[in-house]
């Protein structure tokens, strides 16, 4: 592919690096995808990302490359049809590739929530989602470091309606 | 994982809640509503309902979280049902204040506790419940998202309080209000004054309201309305009231498009009202659209109704006509008129005459025509025949059953109970099902021509119970071979089980010998006789004890005429029929009570 120089497009990162990147890898994003046909054939102008930092474009590169070969998702799939045909299963990859710490988990919703990578964005969410599964709202505070800002009356008050729902 | 723990313990900080969007923690959170609805189980509650007991736990992480998790995007159908009766009043507030604006479905099905001032304020778009008045309260509830609102059960509810939140609502397309016995006119005239898209109304069983008050809102409907209508739901209302008699000729002339006709227990329908409701149709050259027509119990109707409904419902799916002991009086040809207008509805799936045939009408032609009879078109009639209930039906043979059951490729549940049933149809049942893909069930209880000796003689052609999976189940102790509905296709190629198998194939026979014989039932019974005794010993009631006694022995005696172990209502009554179920549930280790009932009476089987 490196010989053809049309199959790759320049990435600009927020701090200013550059990435040379194929272009089948690039189209995961929709909003790349989209950038690209909006610029043409302009040879060698980076399309600017200055939401994505340097770190995160590499993580999710290597995400985008591993599914190039995958069928796009169709751009205007209705979200009920797409939460039918999801499952809750994360792929094997994806699941070993996402393990990283929070701050970059949700650097990485963030990303793929502004460079519009469907699936991408559902395997952050199902990864954050399964996290809290299941948890006591004490174990969600030290997950998270949440503060309890509830007052100990407030706290008492809907402990007690929500006694039920705690088993 | 572990490097951010290290990192966080140096400088912890929310990440959660500083880094990402609102938008995108809803979009966390819809997705974990996600995971929870598929996952299916075995709890109490399982799928999506867990998912919103999730939310409900997790509302209690923080302020923000609690706001977070009480989203309206989160909560598009509120729904509690299985929690009803554990859902605090200001829970209730907190969820329905702040889903407000995109709850599109309220179900508060048994919510029997929740008053009408609660359930107005969360409703109400005033925010600012401090300066709360009643009156603004219900000047200022605007619902335009709400599309469906199930109340049934919910019986702290007064007319004025329903009035209210129907008028405030005029997107309503689904009105449940079946049995709730707040319901008058007041109400039925708040909903021909709002509603503009409404399809389906049920108000069956309430008392209050006549056909009278039908006429009037069927009258009020402008034709769009009257268009949108599919479903009314009438059951056991009275006609009593001035215009009673126009109900049937209005929906002939005004509902074009109604789909679902229930009059189930309407005494005062009689035979004429049908014979101006084919009159109206007649004079309009047209049809009725209707497909599923449900007449059963209402005893006014004589044998000639069907002169009136034959060949006007060519849509007919589902017919139900039962418990009408006196609709045939025993005459010469007194099922031409029934099997005439069966002639004229081949789509007819579902067809329940139980009850009807006691004396006599329900007899071998109306099988036969079933079996292999054609209309006028030529069409088969029963060729797409799913259920079928002729049960008491005095003049039907085993031969015609045999029959239905060989002819009928598609059936799938077949009711004889107290009819001339014998081994001939055992048999015709279970070749079938070498032929027949899908499992036919079949309720032969109470036929005399089944004995125990044709019970135990053929008991390898059949299963006695169709198994099911769910917390509900627990109790039944379905062994794993009877539960066909968790056995997938995959499972089966996976063990290749052979005796499994042939299990899953057979087909489903109810008897009274089968019945009897039944392990779980038998236990049913013994545990619970020792648990009226035990509960009756620790009160220290000695004369509760001697009755409990007394009764057990009853119960041991006389019981296998109360297999079903439902609490008795009769002799001492309430009393006695609490401490069942709270013995029923010692006994077992299980709170029945409140399963997708919360008003109560639990029935175990």
């Amino acid at each position: 592919m490196a010989d053809k120089p049309k199959q790759t497009v320049i990435l600009q990162t927020s701090d200013d690096e550059q990435f040379t990147v194929e272009k089948a890898v690039a189209e995961r994003s929709a909003m790349i995808k989209s950038m690209m046909e909006d610029l043409g054939d302009q040879e060698g102008m980076p399309i600017p990302l200055p939401n994505v930092s340097s770190s995160v474009l590499t993580k999710i590169l290597e995400y985008c490359d591993h599914h190039k070969n995958e069928p796009l998702p169709a751009p205007d799939a209705s979200d009920a049809d797409d939460s039918r045909r999801r499952t809750s299963e994360i792929g094997e990859w994806d699941a070993r590739w996402i393990q990283v710490d929070q701050e970059m988990l949700f650097e990485i919703i963030l990303a793929a929530n502004y460079l519009d990578i469907k699936p991408l964005l559902d395997v952050g969410c199902k990864t954050v989602a399964n996290m809290i599964k299941g948890k006591t709202p004490e174990e969600i505070r030290k997950l998270f470091n949440i503060t309890n800002d509830f007052t100990p009356e407030e706290e008492e008050q809907i402990r007690k309606e929500n006694e039920w729902a705690e088993e | 994982m572990l490097k951010a723990d290290a990192e966080k313990a140096e400088a912890p900080e929310d990440l959660f809640d500083t880094m990402l969007p609102r938008e995108l923690k809803l979009l966390i959170l819809k997705t974990l509503l996600r995971i929870h609805a598929e996952e299916t189980g075995n709890g109490r509650s399982c799928g999506e309902m867990n998912g919103r007991k999730e939310l409900i736990r997790l509302s209690r992480v923080s302020k923000g979280w609690r706001h977070l998790c009480f989203d309206g995007q989160l909560w598009p159908l509120v729904e509690l049902t299985p929690f009803a009766h554990l859902i605090h009043r200001d829970l209730f507030h907190s969820i329905v204040a702040s889903a407000l604006p995109c709850v599109r479905e309220l179900r508060l099905r048994g919510m029997d506790s929740l008053f009408g001032a609660t359930l107005a304020f969360a409703l109400s778009t005033q925010d600012r419940p401090k300066y709360k008045c009643w009156e603004l309260v219900t000047r200022t509830m605007w619902l335009p998202n709400l599309r469906s609102i199930d109340l049934r059960h919910c019986d702290s509810l007064t007319s004025s309080d329903i009035s209210i939140i129907v008028s405030s609502a005029p997107s309503l397309r689904t009105i449940n209000l079946k049995g709730v016995q707040a319901v008058d006119s007041e109400v039925i005239r708040a909903v021909a004054k709002s509603c503009r898209s409404l399809q389906c109304l049920d108000v069956s069983r309430c008392w209050k309201i006549t056909l009278g008050d039908i006429v009037t809102l069927i009258r009020s409907m402008d034709a769009h309305q009257a268009c949108a209508m599919q479903a009314l739901h009438l059951g056991g209302i009275k006609s009593i009231g001035r215009y009673a008699g126009d109900f049937l000729p209005l929906i002939a002339r005004c509902l074009v498009n109604l789909k679902t006709l229930d009059l189930q227990g309407c005494t005062y329908i009689f035979t004429c009202d049908f014979q101006r409701f084919g009159d109206v149709l007649d004079s309009l050259d047209r049809k009725s659209s209707i497909t599923h027509l449900d007449l059963s119990g209402c005893a006014a109707l004589k044998k000639d109704v069907f002169r009136h409904l034959k060949g006007r419902f060519p849509d007919l799916v589902k017919f139900e006509l039962a418990d009408l002991p006196y609709l045939f009086d025993g005459g010469r040809d007194e099922d031409g008129e029934l099997v005439e207008f069966l002639r004229t509805t081949p789509k007819i799936q579902k067809l329940d005459l139980e009850r009807t045939g006691e004396r006599g009408g329900v007899t071998d032609r109306v099988l036969d025509l079933l079996a292999y009879g054609r209309t006028s078109d030529g069409d088969r009639v029963g060729k797409e025949l799913v259920e079928l209930r002729i049960s008491a039906a005095k003049n039907v043979t085993p031969a015609g059953m045999v029959r239905v059951i060989k002819w009928c490729p598609n059936l799938r549940l077949f009711e004889a109970d107290d009819t001339s049933a014998d081994r001939s149809v055992i048999r015709e049942i279970h070749k079938r099902s070498h032929t027949c893909p899908g499992i036919l069930t079949v309720s032969m209880l109470d036929c005399h021509a089944i004995t125990q000796h044709t019970h135990h003689s053929l008991h390898w052609a059949y299963r006695v119970r169709h198994g099911w999976t769910g917390w509900a189940a627990t109790p039944f102790e379905y062994d794993t071979s009877e539960v066909m509905n968790t056995v997938t296709a995959e499972q089966i190629s996976a063990n290749v089980n052979v005796a499994s198998n042939m299990m899953l194939k057979l087909p489903v026979i109810k008897t009274t010998w089968s019945w009897k014989d039944m392990k779980t039932v038998r236990d049913w019974r013994e545990s619970r006789n020792v648990a009226e005794l035990q509960h009756a010993k620790a009160k220290g009631l000695a004369a509760a004890a001697a009755a409990a006694a007394a009764a057990a022995a009853d119960g041991g005696a006389d019981g296998d005429a109360d297999e079903s172990a439902v609490a008795q209502g009769s002799g001492s009554g309430g009393r006695r029929s609490r401490l069942g179920r709270r013995r029923g549930s010692a006994a077992s280790g299980l709170a029945m009570g409140a399963y997708g009932n919360a008003n109560g009476s639990c029935t175990i089987m």
